[in-house]
């Protein structure tokens, strides 16, 4: 293994993920050679704020990672900024998910961060300084070499997606995101057994920025089903193995008045912080006042933010919340109303824009009105368009004139279509997918960019009651997962009247997860896995649903309990039970961390055979079997126990498992005499 | 801003320069540092620049000295002072080369070299000039309160202002009299004075802004700093004193200004939205959680940093050299500042 040294010796590193590795942000960015860092805010690339921000935070070199073939665009686009920072790329066309591209950094040696780091999340939009964070962080670490991560989370919120659970020292405990619907913290008994003082909090933004330590790297490279850093989080948190390694995480709140801290997930948050940014919340970074600016703003009440080279023709009129890019030419009578719009556009006479981002070098003609939708670079609608609520027009597109886009819609050029598809079978983006192009108006340079969302399957999806779910194969509920995200991505460019469209209701949601979780553990049984598998499948797929480790416990325990038979005499039966529970402890063991599911698994085995009669002789010896397995801990079983004596002193399995009990008592007194 | 490497190519101010330039823009930006403080600092900063220019010529100390001021204008947030401190050693190194060049004897090369030398040194004497009175400019100020406090007076104050605090400090020791605070709201730097005063056991009556008009007509006389001193004697002052200016007048109670003539600006407040800063929007609504409501991104907030208060609202300003009415600014402006300077963006 690698040696990590700790201390803040060298030059404070920071990693930036400039790629999403998602398609959470398609239409506009379809382009193979752009990606989401080139994102305009305010008609300033994305990348170039967070750059400029870890610079205030005295950051001297910067690791971009982001692919292959963006490399050489977002290169390029860094060099004409001349910051005064290192900057190195990390690039690959291989990876799949951020976890490939920190495992990669890790085995790079010269990139390799030896101490401290900051690691930005694609899409974190900051204006804060972190280098009270940093420093911060250094002196927790100083103190306790445990405190591997700070993650930092804003209380103005823009998804409302994320709540965690601390404990007094600000350890976090729980972690839960992109919640729908169901509140707070699942496993929230557990915590109980942590602290009697622990602070939830709900609806925080998490903004993506975390302060590591490089131990988090050797994580990365030994636990292969991480994705990126929320799972290394929640598999912390969830798995209990956060005691055991004694790897503490750091929640730190921003402070709500004056930290601003977002994260670009789709295209509601991205028109949430323009327009968040164009109200001055991120004073003291505005519009006028940012240092990249080479066009000089002048900020009038309103706020407007008009350049000091463009053309604004006089019955034009430009309303509240407006941001001009350089060389704009607004026409006569048109009327520009809580927009952001790019350099070099041209505004035709009697156009009507509101609540929209426009790009640059898009042309607008005559009588064209766009309402609530993004407008890509290179635009050019004819006269007379109607853009309606919550379209995107990718780049470079022609629309003729008298078109009228549909509420919802999105446009892209014909080859980019087919370009996508290739990326498809990749496997670069899975969540959406391009199924049929439908042609509109005349000139064939455009089509609709649709997802595959039939509406047959949307009926299907909303007609299966729960009961057909038992029925649903594994191969069906992996497609309701994947229409579920399409719907989410189809909702997004709505961005004024945000709705949440997520209509598959929780409890079928765990009913599917269950369903996928027993298919795979029973396949685990029949098909004698080692145990090891087993535990990374499921693992993966605890990830992957985002679940608590209990549950898992409790689909698993039954299935193994079926397996046991009684068949034979008495010594047959224990000999067999031995060598099964020998060979799968290692799994019960990975699920069962915490006091509580030990309990469950108790009181589960003891009305199993309340229920077959045939096993109810086996009662404790199941019990010691596990014991000696390390399944359950002695103290639960005597807690357990007490417990049952207290409710029911006089039934069978108290009597069983008495002796059991008493052995296991004299054992620890006996034990510590002889430390004594 | 400040850590970027200039895009011109043509800049005159070395690296170290650029580096100090850099440190004090961000001092500017990080902690509120008194105006006294800024003019110290940038004057260090313009003795580096001259010092280290002057070997290449007059003319370009003269433009190196506007760049220097140019990249101060862009910091934010904005500060007059260092923009007036530039002027000023803009209008020495004016009247130092105009002496220069009737020397018949210039056009001779050794001569030139010798000139520059000595005028290089005549300028830094003028800086050093300058920095002595800067030295001046609170005792100057503090010896005049016996002038304007009279005893068991009621006074007035907005927020703190150092020149504000030691005037009243000064009058405290031979006068007894009773002093209101507002505790501006923006900051609550109100707070801050009210505790220093009430050390010097002053009678200190600390109120919330919105108080202000209630209490006015009991007031004597309404003390406040400045952040600038503009052209036509108009005041730009901490956000909600022009409130109080306007109830001041209403009750015509007179309204004295205290600040030093390092905060003389020669601009006029023609657009008074690009003289100060708008802030964000959380001072006024603090809870976040309203943040993702849909109709709140309707609203429109603004929370200006200043406030300009017109020049027939002040009765009176109190300088470093002496007391006068807003009127008389402009013969002041003459005194410290050449009319091309105006503009730093000037280049002859």
């Amino acid at each position: 293994m690698n040696h990590y040294s700790s201390g803040d010796d060298g030059a404070l590193k920071a990693v930036l993920f400039a790629d999403f590795f998602s398609g959470q942000l398609r239409p506009p960015c379809t382009d193979e050679t752009f990606c989401e860092a080139l994102l305009p805010i305010a008609n300033v690339c994305l990348i170039q704020y967070q750059l400029e921000a870890l610079l205030l935070a005295q950051v001297k070199e910067c690791i971009i990672i982001c692919r292959e073939s963006v490399k050489e665009t977002l290169s390029k686009f860094v060099e004409t900024l001349k910051l005064d920072m290192n900057l190195h790329f990390l690039a690959s066309s291989q990876w799949l998910v951020a976890g490939d591209a920190i495992r990669e950094l890790d085995s790079r040696g010269d990139l390799r961060p030896q101490s401290d780091f900051i690691l930005i999340l694609p899409g974190a939009f900051f204006t804060f300084n972190l280098a009270e964070v940093v420093k911060a962080h250094r002196t927790r670490r100083e103190k306790n070499k445990n405190w591997v991560v700070t993650c930092c989370f804003g209380q103005r919120s823009i998804s409302c997606s994320c709540d965690i659970a601390r404990l007094e020292d600000g350890q976090i405990i729980q972690y839960s995101s992109a919640r729908k619907g169901k509140l707070v913290v699942p496993g929230i008994m557990n915590m109980t057994d942590y602290c009697s003082r622990i602070e939830i909090f709900s609806n925080l933004e998490d903004c993506g920025i975390d302060i590591c330590a490089p131990e988090l790297l050797v994580e990365f490279r030994e636990n292969f089903d991480y994705d990126n850093i929320r799972d290394f989080i929640r598999g912390k948190t969830d798995g209990g193995e956060g005691e055991l390694l004694g790897n503490r995480i750091y929640g730190h709140i921003l402070s709500a008045s004056t930290d601003f801290a977002c994260r670009l997930t789709n295209m509601e948050s991205y028109f949430f912080v323009c327009f968040g940014f164009v109200h001055r919340w991120s004073y003291p970074w505005t519009v006028e006042q940012f240092p990249f600016h080479t066009t000089n703003y002048e900020y009038r009440r309103g706020p407007k933010y008009i350049p000091s080279v463009c053309t604004l023709a006089r019955s034009s009129h430009i309303g509240r919340c407006t941001v001009l890019g350089e060389n704009t030419c607004v026409d006569e009578n048109a009327v520009v109303i809580h927009s952001i719009i790019g350099d070099n556009v041209k505004i035709g006479p009697n156009c009507h824009i509101r609540d929209s981002i426009i790009w640059s070098n898009s042309i607008l003609k005559s009588r064209v009105s766009v309402c609530q939708s993004l407008i890509a670079d290179g635009v050019v609608l004819d006269d007379d368009c109607v853009v309606s609520k919550g379209s995107i027009v990718g780049p470079s597109v022609l629309v003729d004139s008298k078109t009228h886009m549909p509420k919802n819609s999105r446009l892209v050029r014909s080859n980019l279509l087919s370009l996508s598809n290739e990326m498809e079978d990749l496997n670069i983006d899975s969540s959406v997918a391009v199924s049929r192009e439908k042609q509109v108006g005349s000139a064939s340079s455009y089509s609709l960019w649709q997802e595959t969302l039939d509406e047959t399957a949307q009926q299907q999806d909303s007609e299966s009651s729960v009961d057909e779910l038992e029925q649903i194969d594994r191969k069906e509920s992996e497609d309701i997962a994947v229409v579920e995200n399409r719907e989410e991505v189809s909702a997004t460019p709505d961005s004024l009247s945000f709705k949440s469209s997520s209509s598959s209701s929780p409890p079928m949601e765990r009913k599917v997860a269950l369903q996928e979780i027993k298919d795979t553990f029973q396949r685990a049984l029949e098909e004698q896995h080692p145990p090891e598998t087993a535990v990374l499948e499921l693992n993966a797929l605890k990830l992957a649903l985002d679940i608590h480790s209990s549950l898992i416990l409790r689909v698993i325990f039954p299935l193994l309990l079926d397996k046991l038979g009684v068949q034979g005499n008495t010594s047959q039966v224990t000999q067999q039970w031995i060598t099964f529970f020998r060979y799968w402890s290692g799994v019960l063991i990975k699920f069962c961390p915490h006091s509580l599911d030990g309990k469950w698994i108790l009181k589960y085995w003891k009305e199993y055979c309340e229920r077959r009669t045939s096993y109810q002789k086996y009662f404790s010896f199941l019990v010691q079997l596990l014991y000696d397995c390390d399944v359950l801990s002695e103290e639960w079983i005597v807690e357990w126990y007490l417990e049952q004596v207290k409710s029911n002193p006089h039934s069978v399995w108290i009597q069983q498992l008495g002796t059991f009990v008493e052995w296991l008592q004299e054992a620890e007194e006996t034990s510590s005499e002889s430390e004594a | 801003m400040s850590y970027r490497s200039s895009t011109s190519s043509a800049s005159l101010l070395g690296k170290e320069t650029r580096r100090a330039l850099s440190y004090l823009q961000q001092e500017l930006r990080e902690e509120k540092l008194s105006g006294w403080r800024v003019a110290k600092e940038t004057l260090r900063l313009l003795r580096i620049v001259i010092s280290s220019v002057s070997s290449s010529g007059l003319d370009k100390v003269e433009e190196a000295v506007r760049e220097l001021g140019q990249e101060l204008t862009r910091g934010y947030p904005r500060c007059f002072v260092a923009e007036n401190m530039t002027r000023r050693v803009l209008k020495v190194i004016h009247e130092e080369t105009s002496l220069d060049t009737s020397d018949p004897g210039r056009q001779l090369l050794g001569r030139s070299v010798k000139n520059v030398k000595a005028v290089k040194s005549n300028i830094l004497e003028a800086i050093n000039e300058i920095e002595d009175e800067l030295d001046t400019v609170l005792p100057n100020i503090t010896e005049q309160s016996l002038e304007h406090i009279h005893s068991n007076e009621v006074l007035l104050t907005f927020g703190y202002s150092q020149s504000v605090e030691e005037f009243l400090k000064s009058a405290a020791e031979k006068r007894h009299f009773e002093v209101i605070i507002a505790e501006c709201e923006l900051d609550y730097s109100g707070h801050r004075l009210a505790k220093s005063l009430s050390e010097e056991n002053v009678d200190v009556t600390l109120i919330s802004d919105a108080a202000v008009v209630a209490l006015m007509s009991r007031v004597h006389k309404v003390i406040i700093g400045a952040q600038a001193i503009m052209a036509d004697g108009s005041v730009l002052a901490a956000s909600g004193t022009f409130m109080m200016a306007a109830a001041a007048k209403h009750y015509a109670v007179p309204l004295v200004i205290c600040a030093g003539l390092h905060k003389l600006t020669p601009l006029f407040p023609h657009h008074p939205d690009n003289l100060y800063d708008m802030l964000s929007p959380c001072q006024v609504v603090q809870n976040p959680k309203v943040w993702n409501e849909t109709w709140f991104r309707q609203l429109e907030m603004s929370c200006p940093r200043l406030d300009l208060i017109p020049s027939p609202y002040i009765r009176l300003l109190v300088t470093n050299s002496g007391g006068f009415s807003p009127s008389y600014v402009y013969r002041i402006l003459n005194e410290f500042y050449d009319e091309i300077d105006t503009c730093l963006k000037y280049s002859s």
